[in-house]
């Protein structure tokens, strides 16, 4: 039951006078003398005046000390106990003032618990804005060498560009050169294609009258080994001719043998075998002769038909390179006509060739202007891209201190005591 | 006069009497004597007969060793043989009165030397002493 502070007092007051009226309506009955019975009752009264007055500003007291610890430990950071009121039979006034202090203790740990919670995201925010400040920087400044890198390439390619431009003028020149000798090579490619058609006549010309000798070489080569055949069968007949007259001369010899043995009557027999036997002596010399003639003969023919061989063999072997030559013009004739269309293509190819390359020129030029363009363009992002580099190195200057602030913000929070650590 | 047969040992021409000469035969086939030796090596068939062929340079140990393919069939009333020569030559009548002796000397047996108008000197043969000569050789083969 609520009972107010104000009502509190009353209720001692009106005790207090109870108290005195109830001892004074008893002292008569306690055989008090009658002088002593004021005194009596005004003792009593006091006395209970004071006891009431002791438990009455006790009861006040304990309650304002736990009301002042609490403010203590709030002032000291400590929430981690709710204020409980050790006499709170009947709420009071105090009763109240230990609800709101509850409730801002309350709001207070919610507030510090959300601070902290904040504080530790912004210190991990800030540290990682730091973090990637730097990595940006230093990519800023990767950026700003890489694009200086680029301008100094842009400034090479445009030296580049220039001589390449300077190069298709003289590409251009010289294949006006290609283009007049093209046109000199076809003029030289179908003359020699003239020369060639003529020489090639010749070479069929030539082809068949060698033709021809061959034939008849070969029908000289042919009549020679008849006539060497012919020479043997005349060197057989001979051989035959001389066996003959070896035995001629054997008979006669024998039949002078037996003419002598026959003394007298043998003596013409005797001569004329003796005579026989010479005419086969000649016979045999002139055999022999002959024979030695054909043997002349046949090793001369027998020359003949090798060196005939020969100059058939050579004339075989001039045919053929006549016959190389013929197909040799042929291939020159086909590689001018094909040297002579080669080269037209090319003068053709030539002239568009220097158009190309005009158009070339041009575009160069085009490209030249545009890589000039880009040269400065770069620059400007080198100039750009360092001082972004710049802001970058303050973002990270700044998020450090952002991060020492919610750390210095959170070490300033940890102060607070939220909750006891759970008993284990 | 008298008709000789001439013929060749190294480089002297010897005569030989016709009388002692029966045929000239021409590379007649020649059928080896096994076991033969010196100057008999083998035989030939001469009309049915067998007959010795005698190589005469080796017997008369000539130097020449080139022999005539003919054959000279030399016969008398007790032997017939066949005989090898560096060459045959031709049959010339000589003067046998005017055949001088002949003189010292180790070569082939002769009976003497006339001088021809044609031929030059001709030695004339000693078949005689051949044969003695060769009767008293061992030819290393049974003699007949």
């Amino acid at each position: 039951m609520r009972v107010e502070i104000s009502h509190k007092f009353i209720i001692g007051f009106l005790a207090v006078i109870v108290s005195g009226v109830l001892v004074n309506l008893g002292v008569p009955y306690l055989q008090i003398p009658v002088e002593f019975q004021q005194l009596f009752s005004i003792c009593c009264s006091l006395v209970v005046g004071l006891i009431i007055g002791v438990l009455f500003s006790r009861l006040f007291t304990s309650n304002i000390r736990h009301l002042t610890d609490a403010g203590m430990r709030l002032s000291r950071g400590d929430l981690s106990k709710d204020i409980i009121l050790s006499h709170n039979a009947f709420p009071d006034e105090t009763s109240d003032i230990t609800d709101a202090m509850n409730e801002v203790q309350q709001s207070l740990r919610t507030l510090v618990g959300d601070i902290r919670e904040i504080a530790l995201r912004v210190a991990e925010s800030s540290q990682n804005l730091s973090v990637n400040s730097k990595d940006m920087s230093i990519s800023s400044l990767e950026v700003a060498d890489t694009v200086d890198q680029i301008g100094k390439g842009a400034l090479t390619q445009a030296e580049m560009v220039e001589q390449c431009n300077r190069l298709f003028k003289e590409m251009a020149k010289a294949i006006h050169q290609v283009a007049g000798s093209a046109q000199k090579v076809a003029e030289s490619a179908r003359q020699t294609s003239e020369t060639a058609e003529q020489g090639g006549e010749i070479a069929n010309a030539n082809l068949s009258s060698l033709r021809q000798v061959l034939t008849e070489a070969e029908a000289s080569g042919q009549q020679l080994v008849t006539f060497i055949n012919q020479l043997k069968q005349i060197n057989k007949i001979v051989e035959v001719i001389n066996g003959i007259a070896q035995k001629t001369n054997l008979l006669a010899l024998n039949a002078t043998i037996e003419a002598a043995r026959a003394g007298e009557y043998g003596r013409g027999f005797t001569v004329v075998a003796e005579e026989i036997r010479k005419l086969a002596d000649s016979t045999t010399s002139a055999a022999e002769e002959i024979r030695r003639v054909i043997e002349g003969i046949s090793e001369e023919s027998h020359r003949v038909q090798g060196t005939l061989g020969h100059v058939i063999d050579e004339m075989e072997r001039g045919r053929e390179g006549v016959d190389h030559t013929s197909q040799a013009f042929i291939a020159i004739t086909r590689n001018a006509e094909s040297t002579q269309t080669k080269a037209n293509d090319i003068a053709e190819l030539t002239e568009q060739q220097i158009a190309s390359a005009q158009r070339i020129a041009d575009s160069i030029d085009e490209i030249d202007k545009v890589v000039s363009d880009n040269a400065a363009a770069t620059q400007k992002v080198s100039s750009t891209t360092m001082e972004q580099s710049a802001a970058m190195e303050e973002m990270a200057d700044s998020a450090q201190q952002l991060s020492t602030l919610s750390e210095a913000l959170l070490s300033a929070v940890k102060q607070f005591k939220l909750a006891e650590p759970p008993e284990s | 006069m008298t008709w000789v047969l001439l013929f060749q040992l190294d480089d002297l021409t010897y005569g030989i009497k016709v009388e002692s000469v029966q045929e000239i035969v021409e590379k007649p086939e020649q059928y080896p004597l096994p076991g033969a030796k010196g100057c008999l090596r083998s035989v030939i068939n001469f009309h049915g007969e067998v007959l010795a062929v005698i190589n005469l340079p080796k017997l008369c140990r000539c130097k020449a060793s080139h022999l005539d393919p003919r054959l000279i069939v030399l016969t008398d009333e007790f032997h017939s043989l066949a005989v090898q020569v560096n060459s045959v030559g031709s049959v010339v009548e000589i003067d046998i009165d005017r055949v001088a002796s002949p003189g010292p000397g180790s070569g082939p047996p002769v009976l003497g030397t006339c001088q021809h108008d044609d031929e030059g000197d001709i030695h004339l043969f000693d078949m005689g002493s051949v044969i003695r000569q060769l009767e008293k050789l061992d030819l290393g083969v049974d003699g007949g």
